[in-house]
């Protein structure tokens, strides 16, 4: 076929043109660390690579959620624990108490540390964390429990606070001050025990001796159950933490590109550019003109 | 007439014949690089003879006519595959420009702002109460409203740009066709005579190639040599020495004054690429946009109206609400809904009435924020996509059963997909174009090297017809040398 000239200094122009738009897409994936840099790179991967990004940042999320309920049941354990603990010593003296050893003046003395205790079971029900109320449902800024008279009253629901930890997976956090507390009978029962010490009547103080083991019981059920809720969290977030990892490797392998390769393909290019730029001064120096005198 | 005059004859006819060459081919030669020009041949023929008695003289050489080099079949399919190269170029470029619209890869866009969205309605579930929480979801929700507002608002400025574009390409069209209506009264003058006016004729082809370039067309050449030319669908744009000219008027085409948009009867070319963006790529990534708004909206609106604000009030909206927005008369029709897509007066300035709680206004309530969290991982939600063809005039509608992000990432990726497959056709097309006018230059271009032997050629015959005339003139001088 003839070749015209112009078709020949055309095609160099388009070869040189290609080559350097192709130098530059790999140099754009080096400097990006990417291979898509745009939907059209790779429409599919983009696809996926959004979706993966979509369900990475939720697991983050449900990790920060999970966080924040971790301290909360923490402090709640603890709340009940050192209630138990506190219902141990009423036990205690409530014993030594009952004893026919005693006397009224003992009793007496007796019956101002109970009180005191109840104050303090009173103080870890109105635990508070970050200035919120944790044994008061949904009324957190209230405080849930108060002396009322002789009695203490709830001020707070029988809510539970729910936290997803998880694609239509919730964990409720908290325990409401009812059932927590008030269903025991904690209150009631040390006052009393109050009562009966300062009274000095043996009979009633082994009742409500009694009476403290069930709610020593009532408490021990609580932990427990706070327990558990802790060993699903903690399970969860090992599940988590898994999954962070999986989506970080599959969003790498979907978009990261792999340098190494781009930079001997790049030498590939740089190579074919140069033979077109020495062909070119090649073609420019063929011509009959170079022979006629 | 025979004899040594005869033989003066020849040498000069030959001179002249060679001359004539040599002329053609420095023309060729110059023109190596002008655009479109086609190489011209000069015919040589052979005098007609002439018998004196029983023998047949040749009487020399002769310039029959100078033609063209031109390779017919292939110069018409060039002429209809710019028009489509055109086409797709200007949609890969636009779609380019869609795309990085779009781009969410990079991490900053709606896809991002969404996501960020329910975070803080996360935020917001851990700690119902918490003004700060509160505050920075409408700071979200905001940023969220501005993403949709920046990409409707520079969806409908290509809009603009496609009406602009038309305008001006249409003006360019008319400028052509008026310059080859002209053209054709020219070379219907110069040809009447017999010759061809070639240079003239490479001029009406550059015009028909740019034609090409502006709007698809075919053509024809009358027996007189004029052109007839069709733009799209059988619109009369040119005849001999008349030519009807395209006005546009507020986005719509009007043929010849003629007050009737004849928009889609205009195919191919980069006043096709504009149309099929104005008024079916652009629209249909709007209208599906609109729909993930308004959705957006309709879900929010539906669960927050529910729930309880801080000061225990329920009835609220998150967003303005379509049924008391008088711009959005039908709850159900999301038309501008990415444009509209605001907080109500319940929320803005008023963080207080956000109604996370489900049951009272306690601090502590979390189980409307929970609901509404729930639309973000809801894959039955019902939102509607549209496709549109035929410049706009077929919309068809399917409901998706899908999460509001998955139905935005697969709109990206569509937009990734056409995109790839409009530089893929653009790319294909302009290969394919190459190849063709590599065809039609090894007939029609001119190659250097062959121009000059042709004219070492010329040389050596016009060095032999000039022996001719002194060998000629020797002998005449022996005649008048005898006594």
């Amino acid at each position: 076929m003839r070749v015209a000239t112009r078709t020949i200094y055309y095609n160099l122009q388009k070869k040189l043109l290609s080559l350097e738009e192709k130098q530059q897409k790999i140099n754009e994936q080096i400097a990006s660390g990417k291979v898509v840099n745009k939907p059209s790179d790779n429409p599919l991967a983009t696809i996926n690579v959004l979706h993966l990004q979509t369900a990475w940042s939720q697991v983050q999320q449900y990790q920060r959620n999970m966080e924040a309920t971790k301290t909360w049941l923490n402090l709640t354990e603890s709340a009940l624990q050192q209630t138990e603990e506190l219902i141990g010593r009423a036990k205690e003296i409530a014993t030594q108490m009952a004893s026919d050893t005693q006397n009224a003046s003992t009793r007496a003395l007796a019956a101002k540390e109970i009180d005191q205790l109840l104050d303090q079971a009173i103080s870890l029900a109105n635990s508070e964390l970050g200035g919120k109320y944790i044994f008061a449902g949904y009324k957190v800024n209230t405080v849930p429990f108060s002396k009322v008279g002789g009695s203490v009253q709830y001020n707070g629901d029988t809510n539970t606070i729910q936290i997803p930890i998880g694609q239509e997976e919730s964990l409720p956090i908290n325990k409401d001050g009812q059932t927590a507390f008030m269903d025991a009978d904690i209150f009631t029962v040390l006052g009393a025990l109050q009562t009966a010490l300062e009274n000095n009547q043996t009979a009633e103080i082994r009742q409500q001796l009694e009476n403290l083991q069930e709610v020593a019981d009532h408490f021990n059920n609580q932990i427990v159950d706070i327990g558990s809720r802790l060993n699903r969290l903690e399970a969860k977030q090992n599940i988590l933490k898994d999954l962070d990892l999986f989506f970080q490797e599959r969003i790498s392998a979907e978009e990261d590109a792999d340098i190494s390769a781009l930079v001997v393909d790049l030498k590939a290019k740089e190579l074919a550019y140069q033979a077109a730029l020495l062909s070119s001064v090649k073609i420019h120096e063929l011509t009959l003109l170079n022979y006629l005198r | 007439m025979s004899g040594v005059s005869s033989v003066f004859n020849i040498a000069k006819g030959a001179l002249q014949a060679q001359l004539l060459s040599l002329q053609v081919a420095s023309h060729n030669l110059a023109n190596v690089n002008t655009p479109g020009y086609t190489r011209q041949i000069a015919l040589l023929e052979t005098q007609p003879s002439a018998s004196t008695g029983r023998l047949n003289l040749g009487l020399g050489v002769n310039v029959a006519s100078i033609t063209q080099a031109v390779d017919i079949y292939t110069s018409q399919t060039i002429h209809r595959n710019i028009a489509d190269l055109s086409e797709s170029d200007t949609k890969a470029s636009t779609l380019n420009y869609i795309e990085s619209l779009f781009n969410d890869t990079s991490g900053t866009g709606l896809a991002q702002a969404l996501s960020e969205f329910w975070k803080a309605w996360h935020d917001l579930a851990n700690n119902p109460s918490g003004i700060g929480e509160r505050t920075s979801l409408l700071g979200k929700a905001e940023n969220l409203c501005s993403f949709f507002h920046s990409l409707r608002n520079n969806l409908s400025q290509i809009i603009d740009q496609a009406n602009a574009s038309i305008t001006i390409a249409l003006q360019e069209v008319n400028v052509i066709t008026s310059q080859i209506a002209k053209l054709n009264g020219k070379i219907l003058e110069a040809e009447s005579a017999g010759a061809v006016a070639n240079d003239l004729r490479d001029q009406r082809n550059i015009l028909l190639e740019k034609l090409s370039n502006y709007v698809g067309n075919v053509y024809l050449e009358d027996e007189n040599g004029g052109l007839k030319i069709w733009g799209g669908q059988g619109l009369r744009l040119v005849d001999g020495l008349e030519y009807w000219g395209l006005e546009s008027d507020d986005g719509q085409i009007f043929w010849n004054d003629i007050p009737v948009d004849i928009s889609k009867r205009l195919t191919g070319g980069k006043i096709g690429g504009w149309l099929d963006i104005r008024d079916e790529i652009v629209p249909q990534y709007i209208a599906n946009l609109d729909e993930l708004a308004g959705t957006l909206i309709a879900q929010v609106n539906a669960r927050h109206f529910n729930g309880y604000t801080l000061e225990g009030e329920t009835g609220k909206y998150f967003f303005k609400n379509f049924q008391t927005a008088p711009e959005l008369p039908n709850p159900s029709d999301y038309t501008n809904a990415a444009a509209y897509i605001q907080l109500s007066t319940d929320v803005l300035g008023n963080p207080r009435n956000i109604a996370a709680g489900g049951s009272t206004g306690d601090p502590g309530d979390n189980e409307n924020a929970l609901e509404i969290l729930n639309i973000q991982n809801d894959d039955t939600n019902s939102i509607t996509k549209w496709v549109y063809s035929e410049r706009g005039d077929a919309r068809a509608s399917i409901t998706l059963n899908d999460t509001l992000e998955h139905y935005y990432h697969n709109l990206i990726g569509e937009i990734g997909l056409l995109t790839e497959q409009m530089q893929q056709k653009q790319e294909f097309m302009q290969t394919f174009l190459d190849q063709l006018r590599t065809v039609r230059d090894s007939v029609s271009g001119v190659n250097v090297d062959e121009e000059l032997v042709e004219v070492m050629k010329i040389q050596r015959a016009f060095e032999a017809a000039s022996k001719l005339i002194s060998v000629a003139d020797q002998m005449l001088q022996s005649l008048l040398e005898i006594r």
